[in-house]
């Protein structure tokens, strides 16, 4: 028996990024970087983990625009172009690189990985990934939960409760639609929460949100075991708090693992170094050299300029010491706890960015997997998903968890700043008149009804809290600014022709192909009655 | 633009809409005339508009969607690329309308102690308090403190006024105290202190910045397990009780307030174009603005100006409001100075590659080896392959086989790479 639990929660979100619009748009490359280097890694981790038998819990959120992206079928096809383009490049590296032994094992390591990545997505799961997901949640080892709707900052939305409420039943309605089961969980945008937001996860028969640390230990009263129990709300929905010790480890960029100098080094792409003419049928069609996701070189030493050549056997072992290194700590984290935790094990919740796993940090997908087997052998700590530790552990302390995000700082910093606030105006007059418009129709037509529809879904998009991210960060702040101003115009014209009754059906259809998001979208969960 | 938004607006929303977008003769026109030329926008040719962020083309920029991934490659020049978009009836980048008609002031939290407020007051409702103040009354926000009251105007348990310039349309609010609760009233005030309000907003309780001292629970633990367990649980977070933050879980990878000055410091390093002084001013300017949320210098009390911090306008300024620390930022000079020296050294340089290209051809139906590697032909019979030649002795023998096997032919290129 195990003396606690340690509780791994990956949360895999991008933002719904799709233009039919145009040929080749750069900002899709997010998705095909995160299909090839962290989702389809970590289903291949599940599969190997299960085959041989390792118990394993793990639980993941899939946002509701990367579902929908995954489930594309011009995403789908791209990703396909896209995989086929970086095969032949791969290939043709492994020639280039005969006469450098070192460089040639790399070579076909890349090679050997997008063949892989192609396996996996075209004959194994037939293109579509979510089908694997499905799976193993269905086999009982995964516990996979929504997401706030389009990861809206709800927070900053506290004046609309409908357009909370809207983005927690939509984000059910469309779990329920492709996983065929009710959620247990949700993850709120950013681990943001604000006191009295709770009561729409309860209305929904969600049980439990994760938040920061600070938003328990602050929380309202004294929490008698810190993070390592949850909490209930007044309304019975639980909260579990984020352990800063094991977080620190993976994700801190000085202390953490992922700066061992074995490991890929994420910033030296053979794009930039390579003949320009040989790269360049490669590249976007405007021909700039960007990342390619072809690398060579270890991190070695963060300073040096001298990078050395990556060596992806060692970097693998390396990943394999490390996880061990965390379960241990683990171990000695759990012993420790459960002296003072006489009438229940505690439970260590460690919650990253999904992407951080394969993307970020190349080695990580082979970290997470050996963390599994290092727990396997362990007697003092076992893996469970939350709701599993409520099924085991039901009676826990009332408390109101804190104001709180997981962003820098720990508050609403990132997402009201000065480079940021100047939407909110905007995404507020789009959720009034979303309202205003889905009290207003109760038997619409179906021009209407599609009308309808489209306007939530044009407002549901807007409110990505990835779009003021992406202005506070100061990175591709030109594509957040348009996102936002593109769907809350769509939206607004949609709200005048709506109440002058002349919705212009030609202009409806294109824009139901561009912002296709949630196919069952429901304009109803905007009601104040709902 | 439909006609029932443009009905809404008064003749000088009407002509602030019509020099955004740049119709010509505008200061003629009356408001028919105005609301006409405007709806007529997307069906005639404007001068020119694009995304309309300040700029006449829209950067899609770098490489990928993270701070961190477009840096620390060898970029030599910034990477930008530039889409020109068309005016377009599905709004490409269309920009919004600037105000919608109404008198309203919103309140939002922000951190422990900061808020930040917005609001819209048309013209007729200033004109009205104005006629109501005899043309006195200068604009102010009027901050409440209603903790554990149910407000009704009257019954706040103290307040105070920030005193604002003429042409702002919102704010932050600062020195706030943690887990109070507020109000905000937007409006006018005269000098011997009669306040007019305009509109109100909704209520905000500002976030809890230490542990709660109630201790109320359905079940008890001894307060010294507590303490140990706490220890763990914060992790040396907590300083004095108070939360110190700084990671967040996306920190390290994507936003802490420490990486995204390393950030900003390694992109500036990056950019050779930068030169020596040029450099450190520009730190200077973007880290002043880290501490002018420390100082706040603006009107009213611990109020920031949005106006002035936006200004220099780079994302990091904002960040620190309140929190980066101030070691850290002088650490990063620091570093700055410390690495400039370096750069200054390598702002010269060249990087020399070569590479072979082996290429041939033979019979399209022949077996073919290059270095003992069976290789496919193209259809016609050709091949051409490239290879990465650093410094040695190569031998490159090419074997073709004739498909019934009775003809062989060898070529043995030899190759030798030498750097002096």
């Amino acid at each position: 028996m195990s003396k606690g639990y340690l509780s791994m929660i990956l949360h895999a979100h991008l933002p719904y990024v799709r233009h039919p619009e145009y040929n080749d748009f750069l900002e899709e490359d997010w998705l095909y970087e995160a299909i090839t280097e962290t989702y389809i890694p970590l289903l291949n981790m599940f599969e190997k983990l299960t085959n041989d038998n390792i118990p394993w819990k793990i639980t993941m959120t899939i946002s509701g625009t990367l579902m929908n992206m995954l489930e594309d079928d011009l995403l789908k096809s791209r990703y396909t172009r896209h995989l086929n383009k970086m095969i032949e490049f791969t290939e043709k590296e492994v020639t280039r690189l005969s006469f450098q032994p070192e460089f040639l094992k790399v070579a076909k390591h890349n090679r050997d990985f997008f063949r892989q990545a192609k396996y996996y997505f075209e004959e194994k799961y037939n293109t579509n990934l979510l089908v694997g997901f499905k799976k193993f949640q269905d086999q009982g080892n995964l516990e996979i939960i929504p997401v706030t709707a389009t990861h809206g900052f709800l927070p900053l939305t506290k004046d609309y409760e409908e357009a909370v409420n809207a983005q927690v039943e939509m984000a059910k309605i469309d779990y329920m639609r492709v996983f065929e089961k009710e959620p247990k969980g949700m993850w709120l945008a950013e681990c943001a929460y604000y006191p009295g937001q709770d009561s729409f996860l309860a209305k929904h028969d969600i049980r439990y949100f994760l938040v920061d640390s600070h938003g328990i230990l602050f929380g309202d009263p004294k929490p008698v075991y810190g993070i390592y129990s949850p909490i209930y709300t007044k309304n019975g929905v639980a909260a579990f708090g984020r352990d800063i010790e094991s977080s620190e480890q993976v994700w801190s960029s000085e202390i953490g693992y992922p700066g061992d100098g074995l490991y890929r080094e994420f910033h030296k792409d053979a794009a930039f170094d390579l003949a320009y003419d040989y790269v360049k049928p490669y590249l976007h069609e405007d021909g700039v050299r960007r990342n390619m996701g072809i690398k060579y070189y270890a991190i070695t030493d963060k300073k040096a300029d001298v990078k050395k050549v990556y060596d992806p056997e060692a970097a693998k072992n390396r990943a394999k010491d490390h996880a061990n290194n965390f379960i241990e700590n683990r171990e000695r984290q759990v012993e420790y706890l459960s002296q003072y935790m006489k009438d229940r094990k505690p439970i260590v919740v460690s919650p990253y960015d999904a992407e951080l796993y394969g993307h970020w940090w190349y080695e990580g997908p082979d970290f997470l997997e050996e963390v599994f087997r290092a727990a396997a052998r362990s007697d003092i700590i076992g893996t469970i998903t939350p709701f599993g530790y409520l099924q085991e552990t039901p009676k826990n302390q009332v408390v109101s968890p804190a104001e709180s995000s997981w962003g820098a700082s720990g508050y609403y910093d990132v997402w009201m700043d000065t480079t940021n606030n100047h939407i909110y105006r905007h995404l507020h007059k789009g959720a009034e008149r979303m309202i205003e418009l889905a009290n207003l129709y109760d038997n619409p037509n179906d021009l209407q009804k599609r009308a309808l529809n489209q306007s939530a879904r044009e407002l549901m998009m807007a409110q990505t809290s990835c779009w003021p991210f992406i202005m506070f960060t100061g990175t591709m702040v030109g594509y957040a600014e348009k996102k936002i101003r593109d769907h809350l115009n769509r939206l607004f014209k949609l709200y005048f022709d709506l109440k002058e009754n002349k919705v212009d059906e030609d202009w409806l259809k294109e824009i139901e192909y561009r912002d296709n998001i949630f196919p069952e979208m429901e304009y109803r969960v905007y009601r104040s009655d709902r | 633009m439909s006609e029932i938004q443009l009905n809404e607006l008064t003749k000088v929303e009407l002509y602030e809409l019509a020099r955004k977008y740049r119709i010509k003769g505008r200061t003629e026109m009356g408001v028919e005339d105005l609301k006409k030329a405007l709806l007529n926008i997307g069906q005639v040719e404007i001068e020119s508009e694009l995304f309309d962020l300040g700029e006449q083309n829209l950067k899609v920029g770098s490489s990928g969607s993270r701070p961190t991934s477009d840096f620390g490659n060898q970029i030599k020049k910034e990477v930008k690329e530039e889409v020109k978009v068309n005016k377009s009836v599905y709004f490409d980048g269309d920009p919004l309308p600037e105000w919608y008609g109404e008198n309203k002031i919103v309140l939002m939290p922000k951190n422990a102690q900061w808020a930040y407020a917005y609001w819209e007051i048309t013209e007729d409702k200033k004109n009205e308090i104005k006629n109501q103040l005899n043309g006195e009354g200068r604009p102010i926000i009027r901050v409440y403190d209603i903790t554990l009251k149910e407000f009704n105007g009257e019954n706040a348990n103290s307040y105070f006024d920030i005193e604002l310039p003429e042409d702002v349309s919102d704010w932050f609010i600062g020195d706030l105290s943690s887990t109070a609760a507020y109000v905000a009233d937007i409006g006018f005030k005269t000098n011997s202190g009669e306040f007019v309000i305009a509109a109100r907003s909704t209520s905000v309780k500002m976030a809890s910045d230490s542990m709660s001292t109630n201790i109320d629970s359905d079940w008890m633990i001894v307060e010294e397990y507590f303490k140990k367990i706490l220890a763990r649980s914060s992790a040396g977070r907590l300083e004095n009780g108070k939360w110190i933050g700084g990671m967040g879980a996306s920190g390290a990878m994507r936003g802490s307030s420490e990486e995204m000055v390393s950030v900003l410091i390694k992109r500036l390093l990056k950019d050779k174009r930068i030169k020596k002084g040029k450099l450190l001013s520009q730190m200077e300017k973007e880290l002043g603005e880290i501490s002018m949320g420390m100082g706040s210098s603006s009107i009213g009390a611990g109020s920031l100006s949005v106006g002035s911090l936006s200004a220099g306008s780079l994302s990091v300024g904002s960040l620190s409001v309140g929190n980066i620390n101030r070691g850290s930022i002088e650490k990063n000079k620091g570093q700055i100075e410390e690495e400039e020296g370096e750069i200054a050294k390598k702002d010269f340089w060249l990087k020399v590659g070569t590479e072979l290209i082996l290429y041939g051809a033979t019979e399209p139906d022949a077996n073919v080896t290059v270095m003992g590697e069976k290789i496919e032909l193209n259809s016609d019979g050709t091949f051409s392959f490239r290879y990465a030649l650093p410094n040695g002795h190569y031998e490159l023998p090419v074997i073709a086989v004739s498909k019934d096997g009775d003809d062989t032919r060898q070529i043995t290129p030899i190759v030798d790479r030498i750097e002096k």
